[in-house]
């Protein structure tokens, strides 16, 4: 029970620390009510951003402990603290921070929807805790590659080149960037065992937490009659919940490709302070768990600064939160080109036509194969068909068109950057696509969970006759 | 053509709320705000039986779990792929701290994944390359005998052994 008490120690500690960020950047009010409701947003900000700290003091030479995992905590509490520190604290909620409860009789009935949806997503939490608790990791990557990572990160306190510049693992893709298993190491060491029953007990509460935190993120644009069904449906769907109980860490990445892509998306309607450094803290960490991580993210900085630059948005701001992300994942890259350390696709002959001539008969069938995950209802129910709804609909309505022109750039072009991927793969094209493609999706479906959410919000507001952004922003 | 079929009945259910909109008198913007609802509804219809189903599951998974002893938690992975879990944890037990291991293995379809297993079992001792670099050499499948110089060679069972390095680190 102690092992479990301290690596469930480790998330706490992450949430607290993510929970100081958020105030810190202003997404979060110093009121007991909000800081509770953030807590989702706040375990997968935490979740983010420390790991990726971690990885860059890891490149750097710094060894990471226990204690280096409480240092870089405790500099997020600080340093949200001290930016914090002028923010008006709720002095009637601070003497009375339940006092909405004592009112549930006059609730409205979009009150009653969320308390629906917290008990139906709580409900689901704990049976899906129970069902996870003593699950062994049987998903092949999980053990082989991330499990294998943790193991070494936790028994030493650096990038021991004993396993990390040696051939005899490159099996394990040495190459591929280290936050995921610096966040599992985390747990190893908090437990002081490695155990390969614990691992989807915290890979649980990713899940769990970012579907807390779309909400948070999105209750003040989207009215919880929308946003409740479809994250229910998001929580439930076995694309999201059953692979990730797989353990790999693709499900993982596109949580957190998500919440980036949604936060970039509602600061591009409305240019809300504290919104990007989220979204940039979620893709930086996005970019340093795998590689299709890292082509997504740049894919979604590309298309975010198009719109930027389109319309006029703050483009100060926004180069700023992109840089952020760049900085984030050149500790690691730099590191791998130190140490010779390459992958196994060949980014460089990717742009040489004669290249790609040669194997253009790769490009059908991972088309096909990527569509065909795509239109597998019973993975996805209907996200990409319900996504391209709404966003056809509001690019020929304009109603958030800025928007839906963001989510549908970044889905075409992750969609691109994963086709051209299987084009370049040395790889069997049969025996790629049999062993990823089914996982490489993940981030295209929660990039049109996303659109949905969003868009969705945006639509019902013109029909209930709302205010929308564009009222209240005259640039949307 | 899956996927076409899919979006098609999709935009067709928006067109359709579209034209019920209107014809309630809804005009503009706010009849095509309408739309929202299919996500919505779609969102409903599937969410309850794919709550209900996931929970079953898992809670099936819940009770499986169970059943697992510690060694099927540990080596359950191995066992599935027919790795020989047992001579891995007896060649473990001659590692000392931080001593290194060469592994080698018989030519079959499956030396890749047991390779894999095996080197996941034997951790956190680490493999090297040439096997004959580490400290210890260990032999899963193969003849040692290929191998000259083994004073020390330790048989498991045929085939499967382990010997102190001849050449070292």
């Amino acid at each position: 029970m102690g092992p479990d008490i301290a690596s469930f120690g480790i998330d706490a500690l992450l949430a607290f620390a993510g929970l100081w960020v958020l105030i810190g950047i202003g997404l979060v009010p110093l009121r007991g009510s909000s800081m509770l409701a953030a807590l989702g947003l706040a375990y997968m900000t935490g979740a983010a951003l420390v790991p990726v700290v971690l990885v860059a003091l890891l490149t750097l030479g710094v060894p990471v402990t226990l204690v280096t995992f409480f240092v870089v905590a405790l500099a997020c509490v600080v340093v949200g603290g001290f930016a914090a520190r002028k923010s008006p604290i709720d002095a009637m909620e601070t003497s009375d921070p339940l006092r909405w409860l004592r009112h549930w009789r006059s609730w409205p009935a979009e009150t009653w929807v969320v308390v629906v949806f917290v008990a139906l997503v709580g409900a689901y939490s704990v049976i899906g805790m129970l069902g996870v608790f003593e699950s062994p990791l049987a998903g092949w990557d999980s053990w082989s590659i991330w499990v294998r990572k943790a193991q070494v990160l936790s028994n030493h306190d650096s990038l021991f080149h004993g396993f990390f510049t040696n051939e005899s693992y490159s099996f394990a893709h040495l190459d591929y960037p280290l936050a995921y298993p610096v966040w599992e190491s985390l747990h190893f060491r908090a437990a002081g065992v490695v155990d390969l029953q614990a691992v989807l007990r915290h890979v649980w509460l990713l899940l769990v937490g970012s579907i807390w935190a779309l909400a948070y993120l999105l209750r003040e644009r989207v009215r919880p009659v929308v946003w409740a069904p479809i994250l229910l449906l998001a929580l439930t769907t076995p694309g999201i919940s059953g692979q990730l109980r797989d353990g790999y860490a693709d499900v993982p990445m596109a949580l957190f490709a998500c919440l980036g892509v949604v936060a970039l998306g509602m600061w591009i309607a409305k240019e809300e302070a504290g919104l990007l450094p989220v979204a940039a803290i979620m893709l930086a960490v996005t970019a340093n768990m795998k590689n299709e991580g890292l082509a997504a993210t740049l894919a979604v900085l590309v298309v975010g600064g198009a719109v930027v630059l389109v319309r006029r948005l703050d483009v100060r701001s926004y180069a700023t939160a992109a840089g952020a992300v760049v900085l984030a994942l050149l500790p690691w890259r730099v590191w791998l080109a130190v140490h010779g350390i390459e992958g196994d696709m060949p980014v460089s002959k990717g742009l040489n036509p004669g290249y790609l001539l040669d194997r253009i008969d790769r490009v059908g069938p991972a088309i096909a194969a990527i569509n065909g995950q795509f239109a597998d209802p019973e993975r996805w129910l209907y996200l990409l068909p319900l996504a391209t709804l709404v966003v056809v609909v509001s690019l020929v309505s304009g109603v958030g068109r800025r928007v839906a022109a963001f989510y549908l750039g970044c889905f075409l072009l992750i969609w691109a950057a994963f086709v051209w991927s299987y084009w370049i793969s040395p790889h069997d094209l049969e025996w790629h696509l049999a062993t990823s493609v089914d996982r490489v999706v993940s981030i295209p479906m929660l990039v049109c969970l996303a659109a949905v959410l969003h868009l969705s919000g945006l639509l019902l507001r013109t029909l209930t006759g709302e205010p929308g952004p564009r009222q209240r922003d005259p640039l949307i | 053509m899956r996927l076409a079929i899919q979006v098609a009945a999709t935009l067709a259910a928006g067109g359709l709320v579209v034209i019920a909109m209107r014809r309630v008198g809804l005009r503009g913007k706010r009849a095509v705000g309408a739309v929202a609802m299919v996500p919505v509804i779609t969102a409903c219809l599937l969410a309850l039986p794919t709550y209900r189903e996931q929970i079953n599951e898992l809670l099936d998974a819940h009770e499986a779990n169970a059943t697992l002893t510690a060694r099927d938690v540990r080596l359950g992975n191995g066992i599935g792929i027919n790795a020989d879990v047992d001579f891995l944890a007896w060649a473990k037990r001659h590692l000392g701290d931080e001593e290194t291991f060469g592994f080698v293995i018989g030519s079959s379809d499956e030396a890749g994944s047991l390779e894999q297993w095996a080197l996941f079992q034997l951790a956190p001792h680490v493999a090297v390359e040439p096997p004959a670099s580490g400290d210890w050499l260990v032999f899963y499948d193969v003849n040692p005998d290929e191998y000259v110089g083994h004073a020390d060679l330790d048989v498991y069972k045929p085939g499967f052994a382990i010997a102190r390095s001849p050449v070292g680190p």
